[in-house]
């Protein structure tokens, strides 16, 4: 057991590197030119604990290092200095890549393949019997909402949210204790977007830990647990989404059925207390107004995938 | 520079280095370096990742290359001008096997070189490198993929090639049955076209070739040794210099010249001399050879005695006869020394062969083991000191060259010059018939004084046994100029193994065209679909050599680069060999330059440079072994020695380079 205390909060917190999801110490990435002098410091320092079974958020503007943590968490990379432990073993091993999923920021895959034999040539990389795979692959296009018409189809004639969805079933294929997903949102629409949201939520309440990407904020504000945000190679900020957004001297109160007198009697009430009050009514979002107007027509819950293209 | 070059040449090639570099990388980098991989390699995943190799290549449209291909070769093969109909179907296969063995080498050398950058460049490295799957893995997945896209590629064409062949030879063959029916056939041609008919066009047969051919004026006895006919025939002797003959501070003012022993006799029955002309004497003269291609590197001028120059002119050397009677020797320069010291490449440099051209046709010659050595005549202390250098080995008889080979003359002045082709270790085939068959192609030349004679030329073949000393009885043959004579001899003279042919030619004013593969034996015959699926196998085996080398480039060069750097490894050796960069090429290049410190300057630096890139391509693959066209069209079967050599260059080279291309890759940062 190590006593590991997060630089940032200064909480002291007892975690052994080898119970983490992933640990780093003083993870350092310098790119450099052909004669091997230094030309960029894309990550500094970083250190970071990222607890099992926790949806964590790794944000920042471009070029801030996200996904050169990302790419040294999956080995693509190697670290100029310092160390990186996923799952309690070194970082890029087979052992470790055996546990993880990773949907890159685009879906890099084989574009002559139909949906199909994508899962089924990542199920063989993984040694999983096809026997397993023949059971796997259709419940996994079912999950992402890829219909029979479109797993036949070769991937260079997906849509994007099209490729989005199969880079996410490969990415599942091994049901993964680890889920890197980076950027998992771009090019989806509200109602992908939302189910994206939806199977991240899922995938924590199966126990496994889910790394997010993002640029979309409100995507991470909705998910994760923790957040760490990056800029310029170095970590800014870590801590828990609530404690680190919640504004301390504003308190909300939700009613429902008042009516405006009584609303105008609360106003007055917290006006003695001495407090200033603003009272709305609350917004819903656009992306639930969406959602809500598409499943209307289309009678429920469903795929609508087949017409994506 | 050149010295320390040749030795480290000589190093790099020795069996022990050949053997034991290959050895020591794949040790290092997969049992100590890559083991942890080496256990976890998967058949399972290796053949996933190929699947996806070969479908990517199907993807890219390589197989349609197979088709232009065809299609090429239906094209050229119907406008071929052949000579006959056997030519017309070595022919074709020629035109097969070139088409196969471009396509199939350019389709693996740009599917090897560009996979692994475009996956990098286009990220989908990504998905797999994220997998549980090691760089090993991916390595001997990917050089599979390129093995099953190239044996795709072979099989079709090769059915391609099958299909098109036994057309051809079904088209062919009725040529030949409806030109057996003409009565206007001459018998040779007949017999000729016969065998054709009734062995097919296609074949494939196990073919043996003498080791040596030689020639004598009469067949060689240990009472009158081995005799040479002067005017017509000559004797080679190999011999070596090394760089003591002229580095050893002794030898600073030495002579050299060649020394003669060479008893002679007069011809008999040689024909009356003029009257008033001045008696025969027993002449010779010698030309010095490069041992490989047996061009003249002495001419017999450059050897003989500098003229005192007239004013106004310059002085000049005239070619003089060496009399064995009078002067059995002749001096060498020693610049002539020097030179032959340093001929050669770098590995093998001072080799020469000495060529005794008996020029005197009215002498028999008599050439024994001592029958040119070189004299070193130097003074030691005040007293003469002599120096004997002796041949490599004994001289070996033949007849001039000619435009076919070496030239068998018809029976004249009651002497039949006699060719020798020495087989040994023959395995010799059961044969109910008590016959064995031989194939024989030579060139015919007509003599200035009979050509207009139209006589067949005949040849008497005879088989002498070396262990039991018996000598068969005679075999005559009919051979037509560059066309297979076929015939057979007895099997009880052959069961040995170890036999000479003997052959003379009894046509007076015919002279047959002779070299050691003129002759072959038939030991045996398999279907030619056979020959051409193992002729296949060796093209495949040099694709994979190709698709090897590319990838092992691409893992740590940008694709076009990789590419060039491919074909100069698999080229490398093969160049090196043809282009002949002796020594001397220096001195060449520097003729032009008149300034004599530049020209030394530039013939050095000339000689450093083919010195180190003959260095460089010594440690290069040898892919001479996979060359098997020729033996295919020939119909000869390519045994399981022969390709053995291709496996085995392919193991000696391809497995490092696997070894390497994975020990890159596992370090390579795949995320650009």
């Amino acid at each position: 057991m190590t006593a590991v205390t997060e630089p940032h909060t200064g909480v002291a917190e007892s975690i052994n590197p080898a119970d983490a999801a992933v640990y780093t110490r003083d993870l350092t990435k310098v790119y450099t030119d052909f004669w091997g002098r230094p030309k960029v410091r894309a990550l500094d320092s970083l250190d970071l604990t990222i607890h099992r079974g926790e949806v964590f958020g790794l944000l920042g503007p471009n070029g801030s290092g996200k996904s050169t943590t990302i790419k040294l968490l999956l080995g693509l990379i190697f670290p100029t200095k310092g160390e990186a432990l996923v799952m309690g073993k070194r970082c890029g091993s087979t052992e470790v890549n055996g546990r993880i999923g990773f949907l890159p920021e685009e879906s890099y895959l084989y574009r002559f393949l139909n949906g199909e034999e994508t899962l089924y040539f990542y199920g063989r990389l993984f040694k999983i019997p096809h026997r397993d795979l023949k059971k796997r692959v259709p419940l996994l296009l079912d999950t992402v909402g890829l219909d029979a018409k479109a797993r036949k189809r070769k991937l260079r004639e997906y849509s994007k949210g099209m490729a989005r969805r199969i880079g996410l079933a490969q990415a599942l294929i091994n049901d993964p204790d680890l889920v890197l997903l980076d950027e998992p949102t771009t090019g989806l629409d509200p109602i992908g977007t939302r189910e994206m949201k939806d199977l991240i939520v899922s995938l924590k309440n199966q126990g496994k830990t889910v790394i997010l990407c993002s640029h979309l904020l409100a995507d991470v504000q909705d998910v994760c647990d923790r957040i760490t945000i990056l800029f310029r190679g170095r970590r800014q900020t870590l801590g828990h989404v609530k404690d680190l957004l919640q504004v301390k001297d504003i308190t909300q109160v939700e009613a429902h059925g008042l009516t405006p007198q009584q609303i105008e009697e609360l106003r007055q009430y917290v006006q003695k207390m001495g407090a200033q009050a603003q009272i709305t009514h609350p917004t819903t979002t656009l992306e639930d107004l969406f959602i809500k107007i598409v499943r209307d027509n289309t009678g429920g819950v469903g795929s609508y995938t087949s017409s994506d293209a | 520079m050149q010295q320390v070059l040749s030795n480290i040449s000589l190093w790099l090639q020795s069996n022990v280095i050949v053997w034991a570099v290959p050895a020591l990388v794949v040790f290092a980098g997969l049992f100590v370096y890559g083991l942890r991989d080496l256990i976890r390699v998967s058949p399972g995943r290796i053949w996933a990742i190929s699947g996806v190799c070969f479908r990517d290549a199907i993807r890219r449209r390589v197989l349609w290359v197979t088709p232009l291909a065809m299609l090429g070769v239906i094209i050229i093969s119907l406008l071929q001008k052949p000579v006959d109909q056997p030519d017309a179907i070595r022919q074709t296969i020629k035109f097969c096997f070139f088409a196969s063995a471009l396509v199939v080498t350019i389709i693996a050398l740009i599917t090897a070189a560009t996979n692994l950058p475009r996956e990098i460049e286009s990220r989908v490295v990504y998905t797999i490198v994220t997998k549980p799957v090691t760089r090993l893995d991916i390595t001997l997945g990917k050089i599979v993929g390129f093995a099953r896209v190239s044996a795709a590629m072979l099989l079709i064409m090769g059915i391609f090639t099958l299909g098109y062949l036994h057309l051809r030879a079904w088209y062919l063959g009725r040529q030949i049955t409806q030109t057996l029916e003409s009565p206007q056939l001459d018998p040779a041609q007949r017999a000729w076209l016969k065998h054709f008919e009734d062995e097919g066009l296609l074949f494939s047969q196990t073919i043996h070739r003498p080791q040596w051919l030689s020639q004598y004026a009469m067949v060689p006895a240990p009472e009158i040794g081995r005799v040479i006919l002067g005017g017509s025939q000559d004797a080679i002797v190999p011999f070596r210099f090394d760089s003591s003959l002229i580095n050893d501070p002794q030898l600073a003012n030495a002579t050299y010249r060649f020394a003669f022993n060479i008893p002679y006799r007069p011809t008999p029955n040689a024909p009356p001399l003029a009257p008033g002309s001045p008696p025969p004497t027993p002449e010779i003269q010698i030309v010095i050879l490069d041992p490989r291609t047996e061009s003249t590197l002495i001419r017999p001028e450059q050897l003989a005695p500098q003229q005192a120059a007239k004013p106004g002119e310059e002085a000049t050397q005239q070619a003089q006869a060496i009399n064995l009677a009078t002067k059995p020797y002749v001096e060498v320069p020693r610049t002539i020394i020097e030179q032959l010291i340093n001929h050669g490449p770098l590995n093998d440099r001072g080799r020469f062969l000495v060529q005794i051209v008996a020029s005197n046709p009215a002498f028999l010659y008599q050439m024994n083991k001592d029958a040119v050595a070189l004299e070193v005549i130097a003074t030691q202390n005040g007293q003469p000191m002599g120096l004997r250098l002796d041949a490599e080995n004994e001289p070996q008889t033949r007849g001039s060259t000619g435009r076919f080979g070496q030239q068998l003359r018809g029976a004249e002045n009651g002497l039949e010059p006699l060719a020798m082709f020495r087989f040994k270790d023959v395995p010799i085939p059961e044969s109910e018939a008590g016959h064995v068959p031989f194939e024989m192609k030579v060139g015919i030349e007509r003599s200035g004084s009979d050509s207009d004679t139209d006589d067949a030329t005949v040849l008497d073949v005879r088989v002498y046994d070396r262990k039991t000393s018996k000598i068969s009885e005679p075999t005559l043959v009919y051979p037509e100029s560059k066309r297979t004579a076929f015939f057979t001899l007895p099997v009880d003279h052959l069961s040995s193994g170890e036999f000479d042919v003997l052959v003379r030619n009894r046509t007076g004013g015919s002279v047959v065209g002779l070299t050691t593969t003129s002759l072959q034996l038939i030991s045996d015959r398999e279907p030619f679909a056979v020959n051409l699926f193992k002729g296949l196998f060796v093209l495949w085996l040099f694709s994979l050599l190709v698709a090897i080398v590319a990838y092992f480039c691409s893992t740590f060069l940008s694709w076009p680069i990789a590419v060039v750097l491919s074909l100069l490894i698999i080229l490398g050796r093969w160049a090196a060999a043809n282009l002949d960069l002796g020594s001397g090429f220096g001195a060449e290049v520097a003729t032009g330059v008149s300034d004599p410190r530049l020209a030394n300057v530039v013939s050095k630096s000339v000689d450093a440079l083919t010195g180190s890139f003959a260095l460089l391509a010594s440690v290069l693959p040898d892919i001479s072994g996979f060359g098997v066209t020729e033996q295919i069209e020939r119909g000869a079967t390519i045994t399981l020695a022969q390709l053995g050599s291709p496996v085995l260059v392919l193991v000696l080279f391809g497995l490092p380079l696997i070894t390497l291309a994975y020990v890159f890759l596992r370090n390579k940062e795949v995320a650009p």
